[in-house]
């Protein structure tokens, strides 16, 4: 049965690939594409550095460069990164600017002032907006058909995440007790791999600080770890608490690079697939 | 002495410290009732319960118990050498200069060097902190020359441990400046309660030797002296004692402030107004009181958003502001 | 039996000498009064006895001892001194702050024991404020705060008492009081010093005077010899009438010497 659902699922795939890419492939032989495109946020980084060739890149945030955020960083070699100021912008005399709606609001004030076409791409925080964000940006630099590609990418991915019998419960661990509650990119991931989300069950929305002592009381079969910072930060400490050391000795816990989850890009699959793997684990040492 | 005041004092103090320890063992987010909590308490098992409360309550407690002691104690002791109300180590600097002692010596990773580092670094900044309002204060300074020289210092270190926090690779700076300047006991562990209190424990024991002394200070200095106390000697065993206490206090919980403000004040009359009984009376409150802040934390917003300071300055702050108007006359 | 002995002190403060080559003694039984303008240099002088300012030259001695080689305990235990303006920083009662003249002889673990509470009884008695035990100083009058200050000082039973203007602001009935209890101190063998404006009070209530101007003694003695015209010229810059009521020599009122008189005297 697994079978035919993934046969029904790959068709209805390439039909719609084949669909879109024609009517794609019409409208960006009608529109002109951007040549100077600068981006002012990470998502909008990876996907640029997805959907066009780095000559057509004019800057990138510089996050695009840090590895640990940007998976692509190796792609961003050589290429200009900016902090999201106007005046690092305005020299570069971008045809399209792409940005966030959260950060670098004066900048992009600013830049619809003077006259700049910027593109404004919201954080996804589940797969629907991912694919949403992905047309969109591909629309924005006239790449529409390699866009069509790119979800059909992620869709696929998703498919090939294996099921399991049950579901176990997982806990979200971020430096400085944060977690990813209802509406986060993390806890749709989440639930793609058969997880049930402990903050989400607790009615957490979006990212929010979790107590240590609910965590522990919930008793969850797997704890997903955020990232140790380099250096050193106060919010390494929350991972080395002794009473969370205790209680992993008797569960399982899994980290998975923010890089492959933080935007909605087709890697978000390959996250999928390991918190699978870590739940797989987790449902092996608790029978 | 005579005339020490009620003799129930410090046992019902002491009572109330024992109460809120209990209490602080048993509120917390995850509902563990009071049997299961002092069972898991000294069973030493692994259960979650136990675990709980041992690795995420017991801290807590000691960590409270122990820093609002050494706050009240150096508050009181501080009061009674400068001869002023209003002196206190949030007051007078101590706690921000020791917030940044520890900022630089645990940003720089010169805390990965030796265990003790961080304390280290927080006794040093509360040192200099207290020799700093030494000599701009100087001999016999006036309430107001004592405040000026306290924000005077805390404007500054809190400046520097702005900086040093900006400058710092660490993306979680913003939020962790919080927590310095604002302390908090949230998620500490009993790392921490061995990383502070020897130092906690000695700074204590030092100050609490100045009783006699800051009596003997209700003359003035020239009489104090010619009852036989070296008042050279009384001031450095005071820096001791605060650096000590107060820095490895702040080096493990960031910076409260106006305990040592309010618990001298409110138990000076019960005391008949005695320095010396005052320094016990005060450790013991100052305890009771951080407790309480600490529980009325962890009841009032168990998703950990609120900290401690904030608490300990809402309470404080207006305390102070009566504090000005009482005293008013006397202090210009 | 001489308790003090002053040899040629010389004692600065910020680089200024104030004292230059002081002899002054101090006997058992007797109440030293230490006279002189202001400015003269008295309070620096009691503050060099009770081993507060070091001596930059000369020695000071205590029994035969030099004064800043004596342990601290024991020159507390022996020294008492009231500083000028005495006053109680924080409003303790009167029987906390009489004990607080027994911190020289406590012990370092023990409170007091009956002996320190005997001694306090009878400094307060002495001083005639034992009614006042429970009541703190800030509800007394100007008179019985001195006197509660002396009952401190008194408390440490000391051989020695350095009083620093003891009796300003006081009334001339508690002048008296004070006067006369520093009078029943000497009696039973202690020395007294004290430093003291009102002449006639000086003259009536001490056994020796010690005049000093700039910084020198300008006279010392029994009060008749030290109370001259000639003297109270020249170190205060008044005329004034001495007189003798019962043996006891009195200043009577005096008159400012302008600068033009004082640059005709030959």
């Amino acid at each position: 049965m697994r079978h035919t659902t993934a046969l029904r699922r790959s068709i209805r795939a390439a039909l719609a690939l084949a669909s879109s890419a024609l009517l794609a492939a019409c409208a960006d032989a009608a529109a002109a594409k951007p040549e100077r495109i600068v981006s002012l946020n990470i998502c909008t980084d990876q996907l640029l550095l997805l959907l066009v060739e780095p000559a057509r890149i004019a800057s990138l945030s510089f996050f695009a460069r840090d590895p640990a955020y940007s998976a692509l960083a190796a792609r961003a070699e050589g290429l200009r990164t900016n902090q999201g100021s106007i005046e690092e912008i305005l020299p570069l005399a971008p045809d399209l600017v792409l940005a966030g709606t959260f950060t670098t609001r004066a900048t992009v004030f600013l830049l619809r002032r003077l006259g700049y076409p910027v593109v404004e791409v919201p954080p996804e925080t589940s797969f629907t907006e991912a694919r949403a964000n992905i047309g969109q940006v591909a629309g924005a630099v006239g790449e529409a058909a390699r866009g069509v590609a790119l979800i059909a990418e992620l869709d696929q991915g998703l498919a090939e995440v294996p099921a399991a019998a049950r579901r176990p419960l997982a806990a979200f661990y971020w430096a400085n007790g944060f977690t990813s509650g209802r509406g986060t990119l993390a806890n749709a991931v989440a639930e793609h791999a058969g997880l049930a989300n402990l903050a989400a069950a607790r009615g957490v929305r979006g990212i929010a600080q979790f107590p240590l002592e609910k965590l522990l009381v919930a008793e969850p079969d797997l704890v997903i770890l955020g990232r140790r910072h380099d250096g050193a930060a106060l919010a390494n400490e929350t991972f080395r608490h002794p009473a969370l050391r205790h209680f992993l000795e008797t569960r399982t816990a899994a980290s998975v690079p923010d890089s492959l989850w933080v935007c909605g890009t087709p890697l978000v699959a390959e996250a999928a697939a390991r918190l699978a793997a870590a739940r797989d684990a987790a449902l092996g040492r608790r029978p | 002495m005579t005339a020490a005041g009620s003799p129930w004092l410090l046992p019902s103090l002491g009572l109330g410290a024992v109460v809120f320890a209990t209490l602080s063992l048993v509120v917390g987010p995850a509902a563990i009732p009071l049997p299961a909590a002092i069972a898991g308490l000294f069973s030493g098992g692994l259960d979650t319960a136990a675990l709980i409360v041992r690795e995420v309550r017991l801290p807590r407690t000691l960590l409270a118990l122990a820093i609002g002691a050494t706050l009240g104690l150096a508050g009181a002791a501080l009061q009674g050498f400068l001869r002023n109300p209003l002196a206190e180590p949030g007051l007078i600097g101590v706690s921000a200069a020791a917030s940044l002692g520890a900022v630089l010596v645990f940003y720089s990773g010169l805390a990965g060097l030796f265990a003790w580092a961080l304390p280290a670094g927080g006794m040093a900044g509360a040192a200099g902190a207290v020799l700093a309002v030494n000599v701009i204060a100087g001999r016999d300074a006036g309430a107001m020359t004592l405040v000026l020289a306290g924000i005077a210092v805390t404007s500054f270190a809190g400046a520097l441990t702005a900086l040093a926090l900006n400058l710092a690779p660490n993306p979680y700076a913003t939020l962790e400046i919080m927590f310095w300047l604002m302390g908090s006991l949230a998620d500490r562990s009993l790392d921490h309660v061995w990383l502070a209190g020897p130092f906690i424990l000695a700074g204590g024991i030092l100050l609490l030797t100045l009783g006699r002394a800051l009596d003997a200070l209700t003359l003035g200095e020239d009489a104090a002296r010619t009852l036989g106390f070296d008042l050279n000697r009384v001031r450095n065993r005071l820096v001791a004692g605060t650096a000590l206490g107060v820095g490895a206090a702040t080096a493990v919980a960031g910076a409260i402030g106006f305990v040592g403000l309010i618990v001298p004040h409110l138990l000076r009359p019960l005391v008949r107004q005695r320095p010396s009984a005052l320094l016990t009376a005060s450790a013991l409150g100052g305890a009771i009181l951080t407790l309480a802040a600490d529980i009325a934390v962890r009841l009032l917003s168990p998703e950990r958003e609120l900290k401690l300071g904030v608490l300990t300055a809402l309470i404080g702050a207006p305390f102070f502001f009566y504090l000005v108007l009482a005293w008013r006359r006397r202090l210009i | 039996m001489t308790l003090i002995r002053a040899t040629d002190v010389v004692v600065r403060l910020g680089g200024a000498a104030i004292l230059h080559g002081i002899d002054v003694e101090l006997a058992g039984g007797e109440v030293v009064g230490l006279i002189g303008a202001n400015g003269a240099g008295k309070t620096t002088l009691l503050r060099a006895l009770a081993g507060l300012l070091p001596a930059a030259q000369g020695a000071i001695a205590l029994g035969g001892r030099p004064l800043a080689l004596l342990p601290r305990r024991e020159l507390a235990q022996t020294v008492a001194y009231l500083p000028q303006g005495g006053a109680s920083h924080w409003p303790v009662s009167v029987e906390t702050l009489a004990m607080l003249g027994r911190l020289p002889h406590l012990g370092p673990w023990r409170g007091p024991c009956e002996r320190d509470r005997r001694a306090v009884e009878a400094a307060l008695a002495a001083c005639d404020v034992a009614q006042f035990r429970k009541r703190t100083l800030d509800t007394l009058s100007g008179g019985e705060r001195a006197r509660v200050l002396i009952a401190r000082a008194l408390a440490s039973e000391p051989r020695v008492l350095l009083a620093d203007e003891p009796v300003a602001g006081l009334d001339p009935g508690h002048q008296l009081d004070v006067m006369a209890t520093l009078r029943r101190l000497a009696a039973t063998g202690a020395g007294i010093v004290v430093v003291v404006h009102d002449l006639t009070l000086a003259a009536r209530f001490c056994d020796r005077l010690v005049l000093l101007d700039a910084g020198r003694v300008a006279a010392a003695g029994p009060p008749r010899a030290v109370l001259s015209r000639e003297n109270l010229a020249r170190c205060y810059g008044i005329r004034a009438q001495v007189a003798e009521f019962d043996g006891v020599p009195w200043v009577g009122p005096a008159t400012r010497i302008t600068a033009l008189e004082s640059d005709a005297r030959p």
